[in-house]
């Protein structure tokens, strides 16, 4: 579970704010993440960059590191235009992801 | 500065495609400032013709137009140039950095940001743009009271001469961009008596151009009573060091001419001695007399001298802006009084108005052609024969 309430205090926003921002960035993440997928399947390397680029871009500041430095890596690769072997890096990404959203208050 | 010097509720746009990063951006600052978020480099020039934002975040990767070209559009008339944007964006290459910043982005941040540092450069950088707005205005104030100042001074200048037998006066001059305080008069003593003055202020601006006008006050009302040039002088430096800083002074040439014995009295405080150059002979002389320059000693007495005018004699006053006008490419090298009295001795068979036009065609060729650091006045008195 990642701490929310711990870390919407470290940026000074009520937990309440935050949740929202958070709720948020899962429905962006979702879209991005099927966005990675879709340039996976087409060998779109430009697609993927883009969509790992946004998730680790609101990743990073919402103080989500581990999804931030999974989106990074993929981000990284696809730039270079090295999109296989990214399965590990992506399924890690994926866990991340759902890690934020099993830690969201019902 | 200080987060006091950011006007409250100060105007930021926030340019940021990615929803909850924009949201974040704006729970972050809307507690002290008034935030427009919107999401793409369009939408972000369109805001910004309303409302006005006086600083911009902006991302680079954005749908559309790119944080780049956002930036070159909205610095192209949409915003004042002045207006400080910061990217804040998740590429941290050199190339994307070196760009942002020569586009004329005033900070360049990447993400991971740190709210404390983001909130501080922001306070900053609107501290800034305050400043250099405040600075602004007092410039556009000063350039109105400069332009005053100038006004001011050019109405203290007489329009026109008295007649009189005997005496021819003509005057040239040239005020520099800035206001100063030269001043010069010309005044029918009744008698056959014709007194005439040369002043220059010290320094510029507006204060100079008061004190021009302080002086020009005092002299009207000294100039019927005092009869005598060093008595005048002395009376009006007393008057003036009563209401001058004692850092401000004059320079002062004061002369009367008897046209019936023709002859001149004069007395000086500090200024350029003039040139009197004899018809007969053709030789030019310095007025030798000098004393201490005007408002700077209380009580201070002058020195009077005298000369004989004969027919044809001409006598040029000057300030110092002509003997101290710089050469163009060496501005260590001045015009000099030997210049002067050689362009006044080669041109003497001139008009008297060409004549003096030849000493300021003189001077521009030796200043380059460019205007004058300080205000040219020349005086040019000729005994008519």
């Amino acid at each position: 579970m990642i701490p929310l309430a711990e870390l919407a205090a470290l940026l000074g926003l009520p937990e309440e704010d935050y949740l929202e921002i958070v709720n948020e960035f899962i429905r962006a993440t979702d879209e991005d993440v099927a966005g990675i997928r879709a340039g996976f399947a087409a060998g779109d390397a430009e697609q993927v960059r883009k969509r790992a680029h946004s998730i680790y871009g609101a990743a990073i500041n919402l103080g989500f590191e581990e999804l931030a430095g999974e989106a990074r890596a993929i981000e990284l690769a696809a730039t270079a235009k090295q999109l296989s072997g990214l399965e590990k890096a992506f399924n890690h990404l994926l866990k991340c992801a759902e890690e934020v959203k099993g830690s969201m208050p019902a | 500065m200080s987060a006091a010097d950011v006007r409250e509720r100060s105007r930021i746009l926030v340019v940021e495609d990615h929803a909850a990063s924009r949201m974040l951006l704006t729970a972050l600052l809307k507690g002290q400032y008034d935030v427009k978020p919107v999401v793409t480099g369009e939408e972000a020039l369109d805001a910004a013709r309303t409302f006005q934002p006086e600083l911009v975040l902006l991302d680079i990767d954005l749908p559309g137009i790119s944080g780049f070209e956002t930036l070159e559009r909205l610095y192209s008339g949409i915003i004042d140039p002045m207006v400080p944007v910061l990217f804040l964006t998740g590429r941290n290459d050199t190339e994307s950095r070196d760009r942002g910043l020569s586009a004329g982005a005033v900070d360049y941040l990447t993400k991971p940001y740190d709210r404390t540092e983001l909130t501080i450069k922001v306070r900053n950088h609107l501290a800034l743009y305050m400043a250099k707005q405040r600075i602004q205005e007092a410039n556009r104030v000063m350039a109105l009271e400069m332009k005053m100042a100038a006004k001011l001074q050019r109405s203290l200048l007489p329009q026109s001469f008295p007649t009189a037998n005997k005496v021819s006066v003509v005057v040239r001059y040239e005020p520099s961009s800035i206001a100063s305080g030269d001043f010069y008069d010309v005044i029918d003593l009744g008698h056959g008596l014709m007194g005439f003055t040369l002043v220059d202020v010290s320094g510029h601006g507006v204060r100079s151009a008061m004190i021009g006008a302080m002086f020009k006050m005092a002299f009207q009302t000294q100039e019927r009573s005092c009869g005598e040039p060093a008595s005048l002088l002395a009376a009006l430096n007393d008057q003036m060091c009563a209401v001058i800083p004692s850092t401000d002074f004059l320079t002062v040439f004061y002369g009367v001419i008897d046209a019936e014995d023709m002859r001149l009295y004069y007395a000086n405080a500090g200024h350029p001695k003039p040139l009197l150059r004899r018809a007969a002979s053709r030789e030019i002389e310095d007025l030798e007399v000098s004393s201490l320059l005007l408002g700077a000693v209380p009580g201070a007495e002058f020195e009077e001298g005298t000369a004989a005018l004969h027919p044809g004699d001409q006598l040029l006053l000057f300030t110092d802006g002509v003997t101290e006008c710089a050469a163009a490419a060496r501005p260590e090298i001045m015009y000099g009084r030997d210049r002067l009295r050689t362009v006044f001795a080669s041109r003497a068979s001139l008009p008297a108005v060409d004549l003096l036009e030849a000493v300021i065609d003189d001077l521009k060729t030796f200043s380059g052609g460019q205007g004058f650091a300080d205000d040219v006045s020349l005086l040019l008195i000729t005994m008519d024969g």
